[in-house]
């Protein structure tokens, strides 16, 4: 999570100019709001409502995965951040901020919208233009959105049965025989 | 037991210590000098910045465990985030969390040491006795290759089919049940980690431990460490509480950890000229995916029983790389895999048939090849900077092309890149089109889960910061004893270099008391 203004320099002025232009100029935007389900300890509002519609189309619901935001991935995100280094809340803010504001709009009709008011087909084709950009500081922004979203997802034991997982081994009587794993050849 | 935990988050008040040595991390350095020291009759106290966590609290639960027992809450990368660095932080450091596969330093590897950067007295000989010792005591013994899971059958078996070299690993474990979750802290302590050896030989022998400590900086006068300043963290916020502590020691150690290390140094304004903090190795990871027809289920089963060094040595102006297998379960999984939406719920869904392979590039060998850069940002953090260079790039490629035949080899239906636009291979046929992916920074995952180097030992203090006894140039009651002191990275696992490093280090540093 270290997108620093001296990383922004180091990737050079495409970049600097890329965070100027969603960091200032179009931050008036309004942002579609999202009631979190507790009270947040380390995002602002703004930035969690971004970070909800964005973790709900990192991970889609459907296919018999909860959408993201029933597993309030977004309100784990910030007790995590709560319980890092505030640069790091304040980056991942920055990082939202740069994807709410104008890029997203200006890549689909020259018009500055924001990534929330985006239908979720254009949200994802907002989030893979930044995935697969050739701008590294896009491709690190991703990368922390796409790492965080992913991890608190998938780490929930909810989706352990949708990945065929069957979770970690009861070892609460350890006087009983431990469980011999079976080794399934390839 | 004579010594003591002590929460540092719980003092009331600030305290100073006054001690022969302090050690400042209780990782496989730290740990197995503190015990060495302490059983001498010093008086040891060590400074840990995580927390004592144990057994009874490793659920085996991602969710749990990376935020518990990883750096930076499992978040830790460099800069660009192009390189998730997975390190350890509780009471063990890594030891806590790594994958138990231990290895001796290659000799090949002492004599470059010795030839390039000037490394003296340092040698598979002399090293012997202190390898035999932590073989001894922390169980290091080979894994029978009857109790290898199936992906690593697909690593031993690929390489059979391929005629490439392949070898059941060692680890250092005792009453192992085979359960897959080394890496989430050993519920049942098999692994024998520091924290269920050394730590508790140390605190057997007198040992004060300080947990939720983060050393700061160490006050220098001269040649001279006098105190450590020290602060105590908030276990939940892993902010400081406000309480301090100086430690005043005859002697100071730096067991830190090849990033948090260098750092503390750099805190204390002790840059060796520009050194610390350079050439820090990674031994930078890049992974493939396999599907197979029957489940491999590598959520379980010891992750590592199977590696290969058939590419270790790969010619002059070439990285080379080894092969090991990973632990799979969902978060590590999704977080390697980061294809969009759809995409990478289709992947995960299949996750009791993927097998993965890793390839791990051995960096800093190369002339010319200086690794990364640990350095301080003005808000106080750490920062890691990697550039992947081309040879880098070309060791990646190589890698995975290699990964890719093993597991074609061993039956694989469907091998995947991790790129974002997954590269799918069904038979060798595909493989140039894997020869044409994108390689590199941000173009796919890559890993470190050995950090290494940026307090270089040698002879010439122009080119080192510690010397062949593992004591700083300047400094002369300061010691590094850990993986910061590795000139180049290893090729190998480094914990047990780590561990008989600092078994040796013992009468060294007793002796400057």
């Amino acid at each position: 999570m270290s997108i620093s203004r001296r990383t922004l320099v180091r990737y050079g002025v495409g970049g600097a100019l890329v965070l100027a232009a969603g960091g200032t100029g179009l931050a008036l935007q309004r942002t579609t709001s999202r009631a979190p389900s507790r009270p947040l300890r380390a995002l602002d509002s703004r930035s969690f409502s971004i970070l909800v519609a964005v973790a709900d189309r990192i991970i889609p619901v459907g296919g018999g995965f909860p959408a993201a935001s029933e597993l309030q991935v977004a309100e784990a995100i910030d007790e995590l951040l709560a319980r890092s280094h505030p640069a790091v809340a304040a980056e991942v803010s920055q990082v939202l901020a740069l994807l709410e504001n104008g890029l997203a709009g200006l890549l689909f009709d020259g018009r500055p919208r924001t990534f929330t008011s985006l239908e979720p087909a254009e949200q994802d084709a907002a989030l893979q233009a930044w995935q697969g950009s050739s701008l590294a500081i896009r491709r690190t922004a991703y990368k922390a959105l796409h790492g965080l979203c992913a991890a608190v997802y998938y780490a929930s034991p909810s989706i352990d049965g949708l990945v065929g997982y069957p979770g970690p081994p009861d070892y609460g009587n350890l006087a009983a025989p431990a469980p011999r794993v079976e080794s399934a050849g390839p | 037991m004579k010594g003591a935990v002590i929460r540092t988050d719980e003092l009331t008040r600030d305290e100073e210590v006054r001690c022969d040595v302090c050690v400042i991390g209780s990782g496989a350095g730290g740990a197995v000098l503190a015990a060495g020291l302490a059983e001498r009759g010093l008086r040891v106290v060590m400074l840990e910045e995580g927390g004592h966590h144990t057994k009874s609290e490793f659920d085996m639960r991602e969710g749990t465990a990376y935020p518990m027992l990883y750096q930076e809450r499992g978040m830790r990368a460099t800069a660009d985030l192009a390189i998730t660095i997975l390190q350890g932080r509780s009471v063990g450091g890594s030891t806590t969390i790594n994958w138990t596969t231990c290895f001796r330093t290659p000799d090949s590897i002492f004599e470059h040491w010795r030839r390039v950067h000037g490394v003296e007295g340092l040698d598979a000989a002399s090293l012997t006795p202190h390898f035999e010792a932590v073989e001894e005591r922390l169980s290091i013994h080979e894994w029978p290759l009857a109790l290898a899971n199936a992906n690593n059958r697909v690593l031993w078996d690929g390489c059979e089919k391929l005629g490439w070299e392949a070898a059941p690993l060692r680890r250092n474990v005792k009453s192992c049940v085979n359960s897959g979750y080394c890496g989430m802290g050993c519920p049942i302590d098999a692994k024998q980690s520091t924290l269920v050896t050394y730590v508790p030989d140390a605190l057997e022998a007198g040992l004060q431990l300080y947990v939720h400590c983060r050393a700061e900086r160490l006050e220098v006068a001269g040649a001279r460490v006098l105190a450590i300043h020290a602060v105590a963290l908030d276990p939940i916020s892993d902010r400081p509480t406000g309480r301090r502590l100086i430690i005043r020691p005859k002697v100071a150690v730096s067991s830190a950890g090849a990033i948090n290390g260098p750092a503390l140094l750099l805190r204390s304004g002790l840059d060796a000229n520009g050194r610390v903090g350079r050439r820090t190795f990674l031994h930078p990871v890049v992974a493939m995916a396999a599907f197979f027809d029957e489940p491999v289920r590598a959520f379980y089963g010891a992750p590592q029983s199977v590696g290969s060094h058939h590419f270790a040595s790969r010619g002059a102006n070439k990285i080379g790389f080894f092969l090991e297998t990973p632990p799979i379960h969902p978060m590590l999984a999704a977080t390697a895999f980061g294809g969009f939406g759809r995409t990478q719920q289709d992947f995960l869904r299949r996750l009791p048939y993927l097998g993965v392979l890793i390839a791990l590039s051995i960096d800093g060998l190369l002339p010319g090849d200086e690794g990364g850069r640990v350095s301080l940002r003005r808000d106080g953090r750490i920062r890691v900077d990697y550039p992947v260079g081309e040879s880098l790039v070309e060791s990646f490629r190589a890698s995975s092309l290699a990964m890719a035949r093993i597991q074609l080899a061993a039956g694989a239906k469907e091998v995947s890149s991790l790129h974002p636009e997954p590269v799918i291979l069904r038979s060798e046929a595909d493989l140039p089109r894997l020869e044409a992916a994108p390689f590199g920074s941000l173009q796919h995952p890559i890993f470190t889960a050995h950090q290494m180097g940026g307090c270089a030992m040698g002879s010439d203090p122009a080119t080192s910061v510690v010397d062949s006894t593992l004591r700083h140039h300047q400094i002369h009651n300061l010691f590094v004893v850990d993986g910061s002191v590795f000139p180049t990275s290893l090729g190998v696992n480094p914990s047990e270099t780590i561990y008989a490093l600092a078994h040796w280090a013992r009468d060294r540093v007793a002796a400057a008391v």
